[in-house]
């Protein structure tokens, strides 16, 4: 028969048995105040004790095109002078004196002396856009995405710039991106977790774990670190002397231990729930596992990516682990590098090109491979980093050291890219001053970045609450963020 | 019977991933419509069975049936405040009658005729989102066509309105009686309290279920005391003991443990929102002297301070200390004021954010703190209007509010943010000894400076050297001119030449301008920090204080807002709990003391014995910790939303004994401990189940999964490393490269964060409470399961099984690690067969020798895996073994894997 009690307490009678004792008025009187409870228009009550939070699927607000992201974070602030940005000024004025104010971070090797792009720039695709001679896979897929060549923080350090971008204020303490999404909208695999993080085999991003951190908001939705090489997720995957066959003889140890304890407690639904939940965990383990193994991929993606050549494996693979997170239901991704490694105050010469060179293949295949699976329009990309570079010399080694140097902080005008989820492809949105300083047109606020990525995903800015004790959190504060329509498809 | 049908399977399944909601009181709570049902049939048919008839009650009259949904949905607008909307006022019949600005809404025994209806039925009322719901409708049309009746005449005053006789009735509003103990026939009654439960199962034709076996017995105590599992030895000695009152002796053993204080203090510091950090704002700044109140809580308990005055110290400690202002050098008095941070450990972010809402978010948190601790009730909902459910009024409610209003003077300067409130009680000695270290750290910095100093003076010139020689000199006097003295020429001269400056600024720049050196003078800088890290750290509190003289003004605040205070109020009791017993009227100044004296003779009150909820509300959470579920089954609302007791007569009989002897929490524990209920065995049964499901007459004990601190601290215990020293500052938190909460500090290589220096192996393996309780930052292991966030503080916890449980008992390092400890000390200590071995383990984890099947599979498995890791060697595990126990390492590994396994298992996380 069925089981006349669960732990839903649909079909309770214990409250029957306590009641008893009182007389039947006051049942009365607590019977109309709780029968419509059961339909749901009872006043709500103080809460019991703390909420419960779940990763469960979460539709948005209103429709919105995007169902994931993928972020490929730069750290350390990409020069868009040499590698979006061009600017004919720059070429013409080479070596000589900035007219103006310089927004240096570093005065110690600060000069006011202007470096032109140290590399051509070509037009790419039916839009024309000029891309940097060292993105030339980039330009493969310059109609697929849209260049924002206006971006602005303000905040001219790397973590108060990377957390203006990422959580809405240069502050300490505050929950990412991908948390928000996670909470508003939990995941579809709940097989995986719901927010990925990426990191780079040479090392954690500056601020490790603070760039997937939930803040304030329950720590359920914090970010996963995976990491380059087993045990890719903490807790997910046995630590290596237990993997495979001596794992697997504990867990069958465990559940006859587990049905033999539950003989002798007959009726405990908690004891089988806690069964049930090893089976899940034992799934999740499998499922991961299947997500990060890209050997399974056809010679031809794995080629798309460049995970056949050494420059280009691990980022190609991580990319190519993205796409299959996604694909499997995962909501937020981000792809870090190790450390500031974009941050070219010298050599930037030889620095910019040896980066460009183990991302520029498997970034542009990231954008193709989706597109070519019908992801694209469900999955929004972004590449870009917390901030750009400024127009100016940065003498690293004193100013007679001209091949060692680099350019220093910018986030008054930067640049980034966004394909897919939404966005406008082949499309060059915004525009900084004729030195690639300031920007001057279509400025996109990091606050506005983020109330355009919510909209994308069917939420409102202003309306993304997430109540925490008395208080609501806020991704977006800054009354006068808005959504960048220009940008939208 | 209970065998699970596919249905229900599946529900349990995917409760896996939601348990939360599963475990959620909200939904039984909402059951009372089927409760009412069944309840009518069982009056009328006896008992059970299934109900489909709806049943109304036949008379309806407006205190009892209407009063409720309009108090909930109308009076806000209609009636509460001063304004009301239409001009209309439907908290009595006749002033409906009466009617507004649109005349008469109400017409006895026309319900089509009367405006409030048409305006209820069509949905124009009440506004908003939230409408009166088919049946309530029903509901107020039959009223009307009834006649519109109310029980009583109604009073001439509306005032006198504010409460009807149904909320003042309300048990737990009525003083604690003195019941007479029961008398039963053919129940085993070890103590009175046994009465009182036999009596209900009596009724029920139910026995209480068998005694537990005395492994289930030692192990349910001693974790219920200490949160700990009983060792060995306790183990031995109990089974040894054969004298009649052999489990009283152990329990009066555990009760005298210092573990005790340990694990009660920790369900004290629940309710009471202990946490380290100021909470509300993203920084979370720490409270770094917050352990001490943690400690007097645990001291308290180890001590059994009598409850009344743990309450009296908590509520008005400051007030208490014979000096005045208090003095920090009299240990009686440092323990007063300590005991006086309970009223400071809301959330706090005016440290941060010293805004008037913020100071009146730290005011009202720190109210429904010590309103749901200390009373029961959750008065915090009439905050911002007239609570809903019980017969509180915003005005009571800041009545209520005044008597902590010295503390928590809004408006004005003399708010004072956390960092402001510390006392400094460092004995003198410390200081100078701390002074003398500083001395010392200073001629050592001061030394690294003035050769920084030098250095800058030399970059600045070879800086200057990179300037072309026919600006140089000129560069060189711009830069040598104080900034505000520079002409025009100067400054855009010096704009070219960024990187020239002065001397002091390089000195200060100079990872960028020569990072070699930089690192060298930061090494040297290392051993200044290490100087200063011999300072004894200053003695400080965070303390109740009321300035001497200060005494805000209190006002209603209309809508909560603290930007609109409204009528004035005098510090008072709330209204409905001032008639039981009759109270003096608070103070708002007493004239014998510096200070206000509101919360002291608040707090007297609060303790005299006579207050109506006070011990209830006390002797109910002791029930709760010890049987899993309190005799009212909502600790924080004793009101007319909560629960209403199993047992009200228990609760009254256990809340006067222990007000009789004095306050006294353990001869309470006694008392609950060494009762035949306390000690009956927790199996179900099909008889059971069909009368009682959820045991609420406690016919059986209640299996119990640990908490969160309990399970770590029972693995560290059995794993033989549990470090049990009590006391001292928190072992810090924080965050490791992977993001994961974990003990630790950051090390800090340049001003930058480097790493995390793991916390030492001996802080590593303290107890739980002792582990920093930062609010955004829970340790991982903690939060795993379900270790609450104390947003302000937590009533209830709640059990979830979530797969992330899961997962760490099967993957995480630190179980990984205890089951390797666990397994080298059984290697270590016992004979080389497997039973001895399994003997030693189960003794350890569960307190009771296996059974020989059980010996008979496991040592089936141990000798299978010992096969299998010969086989399959791991070269890191046989490392860490070394030379010697190179030939072990198979045979270790498999009783690692087995240890794990059994700290896995239900039957270590599980108390029966």
């Amino acid at each position: 028969m069925p089981n006349p009690i669960n732990s839903h307490g649909l079909c309770s009678r214990r409250h029957v048995l306590r009641t008893s004792a009182f007389g039947l008025s006051s049942v009365a009187a607590a019977w109309l105040l709780k029968q419509d409870g059961l339909l749901g228009a009872e006043p709500v009550k103080p809460p019991l004790e703390p909420a419960s939070y779940d990763l469960l699927p979460k539709a948005p607000t209103r429709p919105g095109k995007a169902r994931a992201m993928i972020s490929m974070f730069m750290l350390g602030g990409p020069s868009q002078v040499d590698l979006f940005d061009p600017k004919p000024e720059l070429i013409k004025r080479n070596g000589q004196s900035f007219p103006g104010d310089v927004k240096w971070d570093n005065p110690a090797q600060a000069s006011r002396e202007i470096m032109a792009p140290l590399w051509k720039f070509q037009h790419h695709g039916r839009c024309g856009m000029e891309l940097s001679e060292l993105l030339p896979h980039l330009g493969g897929v310059a109609d697929e995405i849209t260049l924002i060549r206006s971006m602005r923080t303000g905040v001219n350090n790397h973590v108060p710039s990377n957390f203006a971008l990422t959580t809405g204020k240069p502050e300490h303490g505050r929950a990412v991106l991908g948390s928000w999404l996670a909470s508003a909208l939990g995941s579809v695999s709940q097989d995986l977790p719901a927010f990925v993080a990426l990191t780079d085999p040479r090392g954690l991003p500056l601020l490790g774990g603070e760039n997937w951190h939930h803040g304030r908001l329950p720590s359920i939705y914090q970010g996963t670190m995976v990491r380059p090489t087993e045990p890719r997720i903490f807790n997910l995957a046995p630590p290596s002397r237990l993997r495979g066959a001596p794992q697997s003889a504990q867990l069958n140890l465990l559940h006859s231990l587990n049905r033999r304890h539950l003989v002798d407690h007959p009726g405990e639904n908690e004891l089988e729930a806690r069964m049930a939940s090893y089976q899940l965990a034992a799934r999740m383990q499998l499922a991961a596992t299947e997500a990060f193994d890209i050997s399974t991929e056809s010679e031809a993606t794995r080629r798309l990516y460049g995970v056949d050549q050494d420059v280009t494996r691990d980022y190609g693979t991580r990319c190519l682990i993205a796409r299959r997170l996604v694909e499997r239901g995962v909501r937020f991704v981000q792809i870090f590098c190790n450390g500031q490694t974009w941050d070219h105050h010298g050599s930037i010469n030889t620095a910019l090109p040896a980066r460009c060179r183990e991302i520029d293949q498997p970034a542009a295949a990231l954008v193709r491979d989706l597109q070519q699976r019908g992801l694209l329009d469900s999955t929004l990309v972004h590449w870009g980093g917390e901030m750009g570079r400024l127009p100016v010399i940065q003498f690293r080694d004193g100013l007679t050291q001209r091949d060692k140097v680099g350019r220093d902080h910018n986030t008054y005008g930067f640049s980034m890219w966004v394909a897919g989820g939404g966005f406008r492809g082949g499309y060059i949105h915004g525009a900084t001053d004729e030195f690639s300083h300031h920007a001057i047109q279509g400025t996109v606020h990091h606050y506005d970045w983020l109330a355009t990525v919510l909209h994308l995903f069917g939420l409102d800015h202003n309306e993304l609450r997430f109540r925490v004790g008395p208080r609501d959190l806020k991704l977006v504060e800054h009354a006068e963020a808005r959504v960048v329509q220009d940008l939208l498809a | 019977m209970r065998r699970l049908c596919p249905v229900n399977l599946a529900r349990r399944q995917s409760a896996v991933e939601e348990p939360p909601s599963g475990f959620k009181r909200s939904c039984p709570r909402s059951s009372r419509v089927v409760d009412f049902l069944v309840l009518c049939c069982l009056a009328a048919a006896g008992l059970g069975g299934i109900v489909r008839a709806e049943t109304e009650p036949k008379s309806i009259r407006f205190e009892e049936h209407i009063r409720p949904v309009f108090k909930a949905m109308c009076f806000h607008c209609h009636g509460e405040e001063i304004e009301k909307k239409g001009d209309l006022d439907l908290r009595l019949v006749r002033l409906m009658k009466a009617g507004g600005k649109s005349g008469s809404v109400l017409n006895p025994g026309d319900a089509k005729g009367s405006l409030i209806w048409r305006k209820i039925n069509s949905d124009k009322m009440p506004e908003g989102s939230k409408k009166l719901t088919p049946s309530q409708k029903a509901l107020v049309f039959r009223w009307i066509e009834q006649g519109a009746l109310t029980t009583d005449p109604e009073p001439a005053n509306v005032a006198d309105a504010r409460f009807s006789a149904v909320e003042l009735k309300h048990w737990a509003f009525q003083p604690v009686t003195r019941p007479e103990v029961p008398k039963v026939e053919g129940y085993t009654l070890s103590t009175p309290l046994d009465a009182f439960i036999a009596r209900r199962l009596a009724e029920r034709a139910l026995p209480f279920s068998p005694p537990a076996d005395r492994p289930t017995l030692i192990r349910r105590v001693t974790f219920d005391l200490t949160g700990l599992p009983p060792t060995v030895e306790a183990v031995r000695a109990f089974n040894e003991d054969t004298a009649p009152n052999a489990y009283e002796r152990l329990v009066d053993r555990i009760l005298a443990s210092p573990q005790f204080g340990v694990r009660w203090g920790r369900h004290w510091l629940d309710i009471a929102g202990f946490a380290e950090s100021e909470g509300g704002v993203e920084a979370d700044p720490k409270r770094p002297h917050a352990w001490r109140y943690r400690d007097y809580v645990i001291n308290s308990f180890n001590a059994n301070k009598p409850i009344d005055a743990f309450f009296r110290e908590q509520l008005a400690g400051d007030e208490i200390a014979p000096s005045s202002p208090p003095d920090p050098r009299n240990a009686r008095e440092i323990e007063l004021l300590t005991a006086s941070g309970f009223l400071r450990m809301a959330p706090d972010p005016t440290q941060a954010n010293d805004t008037l809402d913020n100071r009146n978010a730290a005011a009202s948190d720190s109210i429904k703190v010590l309103s749901t601790a200390l009373l029961g009730l959750t008065v915090g909902c009439a905050q911002c209007h007239d609570h809903k459910y019980d017969p509180i009024t915003i005005n009571d409610y800041y009545s209520f509010r005044a008597i902590f209003d010295p503390l928590f003077p809004l408006r004005g300067n003399d708010w004072r943010r956390p960092s402001e409130r510390l006392i400094d009680f460092t004995p003198t000695d410390v200081r100078a000894k701390a002074e003398r270290i500083e001395a010392e750290a200073k001629v050592v910095e001061d030394e690294i400076n003035a050769r920084k100093l030098e250095l800058g003076k030399e970059i600045l010139t070879k800086k200057l050297a990179d300037v072309p020689a026919e600006q140089r000199d000129e560069v060189r006097l711009a830069n040598e001119a104080a900034e505000k003295d520079r002409n025009e020429r100067q400054r855009k001269l010096l704009e070219d030449y960024p990187m020239v400056k002065s001397p002091q600024f390089i000195a200060g720049f100079l990872v960028e301008y020569d990072n070699a050196v930089h690192r060298k003078f930061e090494k040297e800088s290392e051993k200044v920090a290490a100087i200063r890290a011999t300072k004894p750290p200053k003695h400080q509190l965070m303390i109740a204080d009321e300035k001497p003289g200060v005494a805000p003004v209190s006002a209603v605040l209309f809508r909560g807002d603290p930007a609109s205070p409204g009528e004035l109020v005098s510090p008072s009791e709330l209204a409905v709990l001032r008639r039981h017993p009759p109270l003096p009227s608070l103070p708002s100044k007493d004239p014998n003391r510096p200070t206000t004296g509101r919360r002291l003779a608040y707090a007297q009150h609060l303790t005299s014995g006579a207050h109506p909820l006070t011990a209830r509300a006390f002797v109910n959470r002791l029930w709760l910790h010890h049987f899993g579920r309190g005799l009212v089954a909502t600790p924080n609302d004793f009101g007319l939303n909560g629960d209403r007791p199993s047992h009200p007569e228990l609760l009254d009989w256990l809340a006067g004994e222990f007000v009789r002897y004095g306050w006294d929490q353990k001869r309470l524990h006694r008392l609950i401990l060494l009762s035949t209920t306390y000690q009956q065995q927790s199996r179900r049964t099909p008889r059971l189940d069909e009368l009682d499901p959820q045991n609420e007459l406690v016919g059986r004990m209640n299996l119990r999964r640990m908490e969160a601190e309990a399970i770590r601290d029972s693995v560290l215990a059995v794993s033989g490393k549990l470090n049990p020293a009590l006391g001292g500052s928190s072992i810090p938190v924080t965050v490791n490269g992977e993001g994961k909460a974990v003990l630790g500090e950051q090390k800090f290589r340049e001003g930058l964060v480097s790493g995390v220096e793991d916390a030492s192996q001996a802080n590593a393996f303290r107890r739980s409470i002792f582990v920093e309780v930062q609010r955004s930052l829970p340790l991982n292991m903690l939060v795993t399961f379900d270790q609450p966030e104390m947003n302000p503080n937590c009533d209830l916890r709640r059990h979830s099984t979530v797969t992330t449980q899961s997962l760490w008992f099967l993957n995480d390092e630190f179980l990984v690690q205890a089951a390797d400890d666990l397994a080298q000390f059984i290697m270590d200590t016992c004979a080389d067969d497997p039973e001895s071995q399994l003997r030693s383990l189960y003794r350890r984890l569960f307190a009771s020798d296996p059974s020989s099947e059980e010996v008979t599979s496991l040592a089936g498995f141990l000798s299978q895996q010992s096969d299998y890791y010969r086989l399959n060697p791991d070269p890191e595990f046989e490392k860490r073994a070394g030379p010697a126990g190179k030939t072990k390492a198979p045979a270790t590994r498999a009783l690692s894997a087995l240890c794990q396994t059994l700290l896995a298992s239900n039957r270590f996380l599980y108390v029966d």
